[in-house]
């Protein structure tokens, strides 16, 4: 590494790049806390039709009576104060589609993020979404010309209300979880995409999603169908602010593949470390379909969140692949799950995770495969490293198989130190002892980011590569 | 049957369940397995198994005999270990013999740890047997036994009814043994073994379950073993487990293991119209540790088979190795294999590894027997014996285990899978009553 990056590095060390924050301005933030009255002023400012507010309602008393997980960290999720969080803050007035009519506070917020650079680059549309509201959205024309349908979710509800209503919570309905109950209840913002049959979206889109305010939540909302035939590769990143005290980021996400599509989903989640990040995330694979969910788990405090795939009809294809990053006082419990509801499926999970300065890591995956579920084959692999001895990881797969006629599952997990014949090998050349780990660390997760368009994994490399500085086990 | 003495008396059915229930805590079982979790997932659950447990008590609440032999290189020839009767005293006499010996063992069983579920299976023994009255094994310091010693629990046959049976074997400095314990019963049986390894010790603990196997009763029956192992420094342990039969099973195997000290678990389940929960947890407090765990499944009809391994390596504990293996194969229609191997790693110089594979038997290694000239029953049968024996290989390592137990364990083996009723019931029952 050059001088100038190890001075970046001890700089990221010290502090979280992404940290700064601007001064809270909004035009409408509801009260602390939760009730009834504040769902129903969430759905009366969004001016909803009545059967997305008689939803949301119904999952706000489905999120009162679902109990919290009685699994996970227990000590972590008890330090959630429901009542200490503003569930609903409207930063502007009206989603813009130029950069320079966006407030200026939250433009300089996103250019500190380097997304309107990003855009310009490489993306083919994008949505930023500021605490609950997107705050700018724009896509290129001729991905509009195609038919192709970019929207943030209320406009989604808005516009294309026939869609929304025939798709929403039909993966995931609010009666799944706590937290799908309460992201049900007072959803905003997030992306909706529908792509028509048989049309290639090449150029990545993609969401950035940035909480400003303190005890925040944020409760995005996306939805993708790829129609018969159609692909499209959607991009979304995170970052927060350091406060003392908690923000809570719950979102529920919603894929469905009809025959021939493909989707993939990538996520580098670097939220600070004052950000609950509890997800559900959940996608239907159709006939000859394919689902792949890219999931970086770099940042948040609790990150609890597994990707499913449900793969309904013949020749589905599921992946996961994912790689997450836990330091000190991160807890980071991510994996997949693959349900093989058809015969002839195939799906693949690849989890890598580092563990460092006493951060945990935790795998915890599923394998189903039904019964009548033929010739089904699937592949689980997990490494970790643990990089110190503070450090944890733990790996909890759990497959079951009722079906045996052509069934193959396979499991295969290590945990491990950075490899010591390797160190020294790379030592004996004339690397340093830093350079030579960051070197093994990303060749453990490049699998990872061989699969994020080019310029997200040179990034990664860098941001590993400054989180791993000095880590010497 | 000698010295079985009924512990709840055959009563009316209101006075036999009041007996009953200072037996097993029927009401507490809902406080003590709160609801599913992610940890507990798919956990058997022991409701389950409570009218099997109910109806075998009706029978009867028995205590099992042990009987035993040593086993020569010649299997067919059992004699009666001469120097066992001085070795094996329940706790109550070891104190009137041996007082410190006595009070090591009470030492022991304060270092055994237990989870919920173990500590229910093992308060519910505890309750047919107290600790003065449990048998105690002791192998003693610097001796090592020549031939492998063979414990057979061998209660009456077709009659279902409620067995227990508790052990300790306490094995001293620098000892080494090889023990069998087997088991062939019907109706509910619970056993509840403990094993405390001293310095350098080493045991190889072979246990066969054949519940109801060859009876018509096998559908009725149903057990649970709950072993507990403690392994002081540089001791070694070796433990093959085969199990068959029975429509609902729960293994508890639970080993502790200190520095340099070592365990390898080997296990084979054979299914068949049964549910069976295998429950393997293998905690690493030493440095230098190392473990290794091999489980195999097969399973047919309708049987459903859980294996559920957890290698937990604490915190500054360093230098560990750990491996856990399960391979299940699914041979019936309505078969179906649960696999949860976990890995609970809090420290970082560590090898640590699983692997799980689940499938059915290979077309094309069956293709390539049949083009020999095998029909499908034999290919089928040569590859289910392959794919038991490389861990019977690992399991019977000594001469002594594999001349006694090699060709048994295979013919169970075979026979749990082909036909229930082809299976040797001479062999057992000759060698309890010699």
């Amino acid at each position: 590494m050059s001088k100038d990056t190890k001075d970046k590095a001890r700089a990221i060390k010290e502090d979280y790049k992404y940290g700064f924050h601007s001064p809270e301005e909004f035009v409408y933030k509801a009260e602390k806390g939760l009730n009834e009255e504040i769902v129903r002023s969430i759905s009366r400012i969004k001016n909803e039709p009545e059967w997305m507010r008689d939803y949301r309602l119904k999952s706000y008393q489905t999120f009162l009576e679902k109990p919290m997980p009685k699994w996970g960290d227990q000590k972590m999720l008890s330090q959630i104060k429901f009542e200490n969080i503003f569930y609903y803050l409207r930063p502007t007035d009206k989603q813009k589609k130029d950069w320079s009519d966006v407030p200026e506070y939250i433009k300089d917020t996103f250019d500190k993020l380097g997304i309107p650079e990003a855009e310009q680059k490489f993306l083919g549309g994008v949505t930023a979404q500021y605490e609950s509201e997107v705050v700018y959205h724009s896509m290129r024309d001729d991905l509009t010309k195609k038919g192709i349908l970019f929207t943030d979710m209320d406009s989604g509800l808005r516009e294309y209300p026939e869609v929304v209503k025939k798709y929403f919570g039909t993966i995931i309905p609010y009666t799944d979880n706590k937290f799908a109950a309460l992201n049900s209840a007072v959803w905003s913002g997030g992306s909706f995409i529908y792509v028509p049959p048989d049309t290639q979206v090449i150029i990545p889109l993609q969401a950035y999603f940035r909480i400003n305010a303190k005890n925040m939540g944020q409760f995005e909302r996306t939805l993708i169908i790829a129609d018969k035939g159609s692909s499209v590769h959607y991009i979304e990143g995170c970052t927060a602010p350091v406060y003392s005290s908690d923000s809570l980021h719950s979102a529920v996400v919603e894929l469905i593949a009809l025959e021939n599509a493909k989707i993939r989903y990538t996520t580098i989640q670097n939220w600070s470390n004052n950000v609950f990040n509890l997800v559900t995330k959940r996608a239907a694979a159709y006939k000859n379909a394919k689902v792949e969910w890219v999931d970086g788990n770099i940042g948040s405090k609790l990150t609890m969140k597994y990707p499913a795939i449900y793969l309904m009809d013949e020749h589905a294809h599921g992946e996961v692949l994912s790689i997450a990053y836990a330091g000190k006082g991160q807890h980071q419990d991510a994996g997949a799950k693959m349900v093989h509801a058809a015969p002839n499926t195939t799906s693949k999970i690849t989890s890598k995770s580092i563990s460092k300065d006493g951060g945990q890591n935790t795998y915890r995956g599923l394998v189903k495969i039904t019964k009548n579920s033929k010739n089904c084959k699937s592949n689980v692999r997990c490494d970790a490293l643990m990089l110190d001895m503070n450090s944890r990881s733990d790996t909890y797969p759990h497959m079951e198989v009722e079906e045996s006629e052509g069934v193959k599952v396979n499991h295969e997990a290590t945990v491990s130190k950075v490899d010591e014949e390797m160190l020294f090998y790379l030592n004996s050349r004339g690397i340093s002892e830093d350079d030579a780990v960051s070197m093994i660390i990303n060749g453990f997760i490049e699998p990872f980011t061989k699969q994020l368009p080019m310029e997200y994994a040179v990034e990664l490399n860098r941001l590993i590569q400054l989180e791993m500085e000095g880590a010497i086990g | 049957m000698p010295n079985i003495k009924s512990v709840v008396k055959k009563k009316k059915n209101s006075e036999y369940l009041e007996d009953l229930s200072k037996i097993i805590p029927l009401n507490g079982l809902s406080d003590k397995f709160p609801e599913k979790s992610w940890e507990t997932w798919r956990r058997f659950d022991p409701s389950l198994l409570l009218p099997i447990m109910l109806e075998s008590a009706r029978e009867g609440v028995y205590k099992l005999p042990l009987l035993w032999k040593e086993i020569n290189e010649d299997v067919t020839s059992c004699t009666k270990h001469k120097n066992f009767c001085e070795n094996v005293k329940v706790l109550k006499e070891w104190e009137k013999t041996d007082f410190k010996f006595a009070q090591k063992v009470k030492d022991s069983l304060k270092k055994l740890n237990y989870n919920n579920e173990a500590a229910f299976f093992s308060q519910m023994a505890n309750n047919i047997t107290p600790w003065d009255e449990t048998p105690v094994f002791r192998i003693s310091k610097n001796s090592s036994m020549e031939n492998p010693l063979h414990f057979l629990y061998a209660p009456k046959k077709d009659i279902k009814y409620f067995y227990s049976n508790s052990l300790i074997i306490y094995a001293e400095e620098n000892s080494s043994a090889s023990i069998c314990l087997e088991s062939f019963s019907e109706g509910f049986n619970l056993y509840d073994t403990r094993v405390y390894l001293e310095d350098n010790a080493s045991l190889n603990l072979h246990c066969l379950i054949r519940e109801g196997i060859g009876s018509n009763t096998t559908k009725h029956s149903a057990w649970v073993w709950n072993k507990n192992v403690y392994c002081r420094s540089s001791s070694n342990f070796t433990q093959s487990f085969f199990s068959a039969g029975g429509k609902l099973g729960k293994m508890i195997s639970e080993v502790f293991l200190n520095d340099n000290s070592s365990a390898q678990i080997y296990g084979i389940h054979v299914g068949n119209h049964s549910h069976v929960d295998h429950d393997f947890n293998v905690k690493h407090f030493g440095s230098r540790s190392t473990s290794n765990l091999e489980f195999n499944m097969a399973l047919l009809d309708n049987a459903y088979g859980v294996f559920r391994g957890k290698l937990n390596i604490p915190k500054d504990y360093r230098v560990c190795k750990a491996e856990q293996t399960n391979k299940n194969l699914l041979l019936g229609e309505k078969s179906r294999a649960d696999s949860i191997p976990m890995l609970e790693v809090l420290s970082e110089e560590v090898e640590c590894s699983h692997g799980s594979a689940t499938g059915e038997l290979s077309d094309e290694e069956m293709f390539y027997l049949q083009s020999r000239g095998l029909n499908e029953t034999q290919a089928k049968q040569l590859l289910l014996l392959g794919f038991f024996e490389n861990i019977l290989q690992k399991a019977l390592k000594h001469t002594q285990d594999k001349a006694a137990y090699n060709d048994p364990f295979l013919h169970d083996i075979w026979c749990a899978i082909q036909d229930r009723s082809h299976i040797n019931f001479e062999r057992t029952y000759t060698m309890a009553e010699t």
